[in-house]
């Protein structure tokens, strides 16, 4: 830092320096120009069946003891959202991390409003809808670009999820531990292989793109686990997740 | 030109600063979000005619056979409700107590009760779940609890009580005694 420091006050010294010795006399400077530096580019583009990657799945109306059906897109579709780069730079990897909000709700239907309830409901706030999180697991989650990586699987995390983990929380997991949504809010995903680039040439509305992914995360079967005692706390509750994706530049 | 040296040190100094915090790599974040999890209810709730719903632990008593006598018989219904998607069993404890209310000259006191003599039968669904006299009734608490059948999500039950006293097995001790009972009512999940 102090040698930079110190190499702008000298830049500044001879600028100045050249300035007071070139406006004495005549002078003729000619120019080559249209000659360009281009900066390469990332571009992260997100997709499902459809052409953008929101509401892609809906698991609704679980319990203790549920797998509610696979609602891919909600109502058909499948269990994945599509990774794209649509960038220039071809040496990249992907992070994937996950948060949630969670509500208190009297039905599991969020589309009618959010009230507190049902009677059978023994804690009625937004603080117990989270409680949902750590009762219930997830039973695969795969990372597909030239070949799949399972990073949990019969829901536990893999040796191969665990490789993928960030750093810093490898001491907070290991492989062949039962991962709960709770878990996964604590999981973050680094250095998974990033997709090729696709040079601005991406149309998200073109079925070649939306239906034939290189590269793609899927997750499935969430269930609710059967506890030996009263899990009321969280009935009719509502979460909402959302998965984050960061593309990110390799060190060339 | 000491100013101008200033200026060219500023302006290296700001260069530097901003090489450090933006120019280290390219990234690129995207997000799916609207992706929901949402958790089924059950709850139970409780009907004298199959119209009115009653939810909480404040349904208004409904069960009154009113005055009793031996030869005497009657019954009542109670309705259940399943409020929710999720297939849940229904199970029913009953406390009692007798009071001997009122005393008549012409009662007598051999040591028989109300509850030697009621005969009752409990129906769910019409079908026949437990009868036999109220003395021998054990279902009386959270730890023991009569089974009654399941009672599937968005689905109702109907629960018939009969009761009836025997001509020929009641007498005189019986009469002026009060029966009171506290019916409780349990809906608990069950798995697919």
């Amino acid at each position: 830092m102090r040698s930079a420091l110190f190499a702008f006050f000298l830049v500044g010294i001879v600028v100045l320096a050249v300035g007071y010795g070139t406006w004495a006399y005549f002078s003729d400077i000619e120019v080559s120009a249209g000659d360009y530096v281009t900066a390469d580019t990332l571009d992260l583009v997100l997709t499902d069946h459809t052409s953008d990657a929101n509401a892609q799945w809906g698991y609704f109306y679980i319990a203790p003891g549920r797998v509610p059906g696979v609602n891919g897109g909600y109502s058909g579709g499948d269990r994945a959202i599509h990774i794209f780069n649509n960038g220039t730079y071809p040496n990249t990897t992907v992070e994937i991390w996950f948060t949630f909000e969670c509500y208190e709700d009297n039905d599991g239907n969020y589309t009618n409003g959010l009230q507190p309830g049902p009677e059978s409901d023994t804690l009625q706030t937004n603080e117990s809808a989270y409680l949902m999180l750590n009762e219930i697991t997830l039973n695969t989650m795969e990372y597909t670009d030239s070949q799949a990586v399972r990073l949990i699987y019969d829901k536990k995390l893999t040796s191969s999820g665990y490789d993928y983990l960030a750093p810093e929380l490898k001491s907070e997991f290991s492989p062949g531990q039962e991962i709960t949504l709770a878990d996964l809010a604590r999981m973050k995903f680094v250095g998974l292989p990033g997709p090729e680039p696709l040079y601005g040439t991406l149309d998200t509305s073109s079925s070649q793109y939306l239906d034939e992914p290189n590269t793609q995360l899927s997750l499935d079967g969430p269930e609710g686990k059967m506890l030996n005692s009263s899990q009321n706390y969280w009935q009719g509750d509502v979460c909402i997740m959302t998965v984050h994706v960061r593309l990110v530049q390799s060190e060339p | 030109m000491k100013s101008g040296i200033l200026a060219l040190l500023v302006v290296g100094v700001v260069l530097f600063g901003l090489g450090a915090g933006t120019w280290a790599y390219f990234d690129d974040t995207e997000s799916s979000t609207g992706n929901y999890i949402t958790a089924d209810i059950l709850n139970l709730k409780v009907s004298h005619d199959n119209s009115t719903w009653y939810d909480g632990t404040d349904v208004p008593s409904s069960i009154d056979f009113g005055m009793v006598y031996p030869g005497w018989s009657g019954s009542d219904n109670v309705y259940v409700m399943n409020e929710g998607g999720l297939p849940g069993e229904v199970y029913l404890y009953l406390n009692y107590s007798l009071d001997e209310n009122i005393n008549p000259e012409s009662e007598t006191n051999g040591g028989q009760t109300l509850a030697d003599v009621i005969y009752v039968k409990i129906y769910y669904n019409d079908a026949l779940v437990w009868e036999g006299y109220l003395k021998d009734w054990t279902y009386d608490d959270p730890g023991n609890m009569l089974d009654l059948g399941p009672l599937n999500g968005g689905k109702t039950g109907k629960i018939t009580v009969e009761a009836s006293i025997d001509y020929n097995d009641a007498g005189n001790d019986i009469q002026g005694d009060k029966l009171i009972f506290d019916v409780h009512l349990y809906l608990k999940q069950v798995q697919e």
